[in-house]
């Protein structure tokens, strides 16, 4: 039985181009920017309050998650952190995140370790923004800006462009697996049976 | 070894696509982010809002976001709408994924500003129902089509078809995720939908009334959460609507003519055995028409397929004939206007011996397009009391009507050169 070589390799570009095609993105939303303003002038060890400002129409919901400077802590206890309505801490990875619903400004508190205040990176996503698309994920979250820290800014933009968005997903790298296992599976049929036919 | 190892490969292959398309189907039917208990709380959705941000959830950005959704537009709780054969219509997601089965579903949401949600459609939306094509099936306004961009780039033509005029594809249907697919009113098959693609059906569909117009309006509105833009059309339809009927509701009945309204034109004369129709099939209600100020001969008949007599027609007098434009008119052929003109059994018709039979836009097209009823009503309106409505100027309100549906300007203008007769009104 021969298999025609083209229709083969056809039939996995057509399954990679499915599995793997990048999520085309509509853009809009109704928040338009979230800024980050950090004092200046920060003491070690001393709690310092960062500020976000975000710009947008009401109404809208918005996820945010800042990742603090290494050394920098957050305060022991959650009251202390933030007074915003819906914040979770992840200490361990010095992570907060926050689900704001209409507000203009939000704060949170760090311990610094050094004076420097560059190094905070930061993502928003519109969670209102509506698309056809399935299998959405990080390609929508967006960088907070800092005034203060425009490198920061490039440096976070360029570490989200390198993260694989599987992380979002229902099953993370599942459909992937099944990709490779049915190209690897045709292959192998298609090597078997090519493998005949040329010796004919 | 190898025979078995290219086997199991082989098993693998086949469970995985098995896979791919039972999780394709699988729609989800509770609201996301919930506790099970039917109601979205703000404190649910911002747990898992931030939990996704930390990337510690179990939700995708999907779930999130339609949940976010859910709460801030309907109160946390799944949605419901009444369709129009007054099925309650649930919706558990917010709708961002749409199959429409018919061109007047697909118009109203492009109407309504939804285009780039459209996944897949019909033939006819693809074809020359939303926007014009010619009888070789050329795109007419090929700068509308341009401008009418669909999500991801590309033209209504380039929207998958998932059914055509007979057939379904439940199975493509169901693969595709949609939110929702709107279907039309006469094949009333909601719940068949529902249950083999697995999502909400909202039957919705025009009529030859403009009650009917605006019930789906506010419908097609209400499901796709754009009630202002519903509103927007809605009062854009009744305000063209009031222009006509504010002169013609001062027109005593008795001054107003008669009318034989053929809608689906004259193509082979009086009757097409195949079709079951022609110049003897009627609309007993064309609100376009009674709106121009015109009175419809066929008005006390009753029923949905109306065929008369041509005995029938010669004993209504009409003062005006109607006769829909046919596509085959623009290669020459003879149009219904020329067949009611040289038909000797109808040559004692007063509209007839006046001089007084007219083309007019066919009012369907697998639906009743609520364009075509709007310039119909305009352009009869013109050729029925021409001294009273000599100022309207026919070209601009067309393009505007079309603006108002599509968003495209000059769509009419380029429609008329196509169907010329739309010209001799102005």
């Amino acid at each position: 039985m021969k298999i025609n070589k083209f229709a083969i390799g056809l039939a996995l570009l057509i399954i990679a181009g499915f599995v793997f095609s990048p999520v085309a993105l509509a853009a809009g939303g109704d928040v338009t920017d979230v800024e980050r303003h950090v004092p200046s002038g920060l003491s070690t060890g001393k709690s310092a309050e960062i500020t976000l400002e975000i710009t947008g129409e009401t109404p809208f919901m918005i996820g945010i998650v800042e990742i603090i400077p290494e050394g920098f802590a957050f305060p022991e206890d959650d009251a202390d952190v933030s007074d915003a309505k819906y914040f979770k801490v992840d200490r361990n990875a010095g992570k907060i995140a926050f689900s704001v619903s209409d507000e203009s400004e939000i704060t949170y508190n760090v311990i610094p370790s050094g004076n420097d205040g560059s190094g905070f990176e930061g993502y928003w996503v519109d969670m209102l923004f509506q698309t056809q698309e399935l299998n959405e994920g990080k390609e929508r979250w967006k960088s907070v800006t800092d005034p203060n820290a425009v490198s920061t800014t490039m440096i976070s933009s360029s570490t989200l462009e390198d993260t694989d968005d599987s992380s979002v997903s229902k099953a993370p790298g599942f459909g992937a697996f099944l990709a490779s296992v049915s190209m690897i599976a045709c292959l192998l049929i298609f090597r078997k049976y090519n493998s005949g036919g040329d010796k004919e | 070894m190898r025979p078995k190892f290219t086997f199991i490969t082989a098993i693998l292959l086949i469970a995985g696509l098995l896979v791919s398309v039972m999780t394709a189907s699988a729609v989800p039917s509770t609201i996301p982010c919930d506790n099970d208990d039917g109601i979205l709380t703000e404190k649910e959705v911002s747990d898992a809002v931030c939990k996704y941000m930390l990337e510690d959830s179990q939700y995708s950005l999907d779930d999130v976001g339609d949940a976010s959704y859910i709460f801030k537009f309907w109160d946390g709780k799944p949605k419901t709408v009444t369709d129009t054969h007054d099925r309650e219509v649930t919706f558990y997601r917010p709708v961002e994924r749409i199959i429409t089965t018919n061109p007047d579903n697909s118009r109203m949401i492009i109407a309504l500003g939804d285009l780039d949600k459209i996944i897949a459609t019909d033939e006819c939306t693809r074809s020359g129902c939303v926007l014009p094509r010619d009888n070789n099936d050329e795109k007419i306004a090929p700068e509308a089509w341009k401008a009418l961009q669909i999500h991801g780039g590309g033209q209504l033509d380039d929207i998958p078809e998932t059914n055509t005029r007979k057939e379904i594809d439940y199975e493509r249907m169901a693969i595709l995720k949609p939110d929702v697919v709107f279907d039309a009113t006469w094949y009333n098959r909601g719940d068949l939908i529902k249950e083999k693609v697995g999502c909400p059906c909202v039957d919705a569909g025009a009529g030859f009334t403009f009650a009917e117009s605006y019930a789906h309006i506010q419908l097609i509105g209400n499901a796709l959460d754009q009630q202002e833009k519903a509103d927007e059309l809605e009062l854009f339809v009744r305000s063209k609507v009031d222009m006509i009927e504010s002169v013609t509701s001062q027109i005593d009945d008795s001054e107003k003519p008669t009318v034989y309204f053929a809608p689906r034109g004259a193509k082979k004369g009086f009757y097409d055995s195949v079709e079951g129709r022609d110049f003897t099939r009627t609309e007993s209600v064309y609100e376009p028409l009674n709106i121009a100020g015109g009175i419809n001969v066929a008005k006390e008949c009753v029923g949905d397929k109306i065929n008369v007599l041509s005995e029938q027609i010669v004993a209504w007098e009409p003062d005006y004939i109607f006769v829909a434009w046919s596509s085959s008119s623009s290669f020459g052929e003879p149009n219904g206007v020329d067949f009611v003109m040289e038909t000797p059994e109808l040559s004692d018709i007063p509209a007839v011996r006046n001089n007084n039979v007219y083309s007019c836009l066919y009012p369907y097209c697998r639906g009743r397009p609520i364009d075509r009823s709007l310039l119909n009503m305009i352009y009869m309106a013109k050729l029925l009391h021409p001294e009273q409505f000599s100022d309207l100027d026919m070209e601009a309100e067309g393009n505007e009507v079309y603006k108002q549906i599509l968003g495209i300007d000059g769509v009419y203008t380029e429609l008329a050169e196509y169907q010329p007769f739309l010209k001799e009104v102005n």
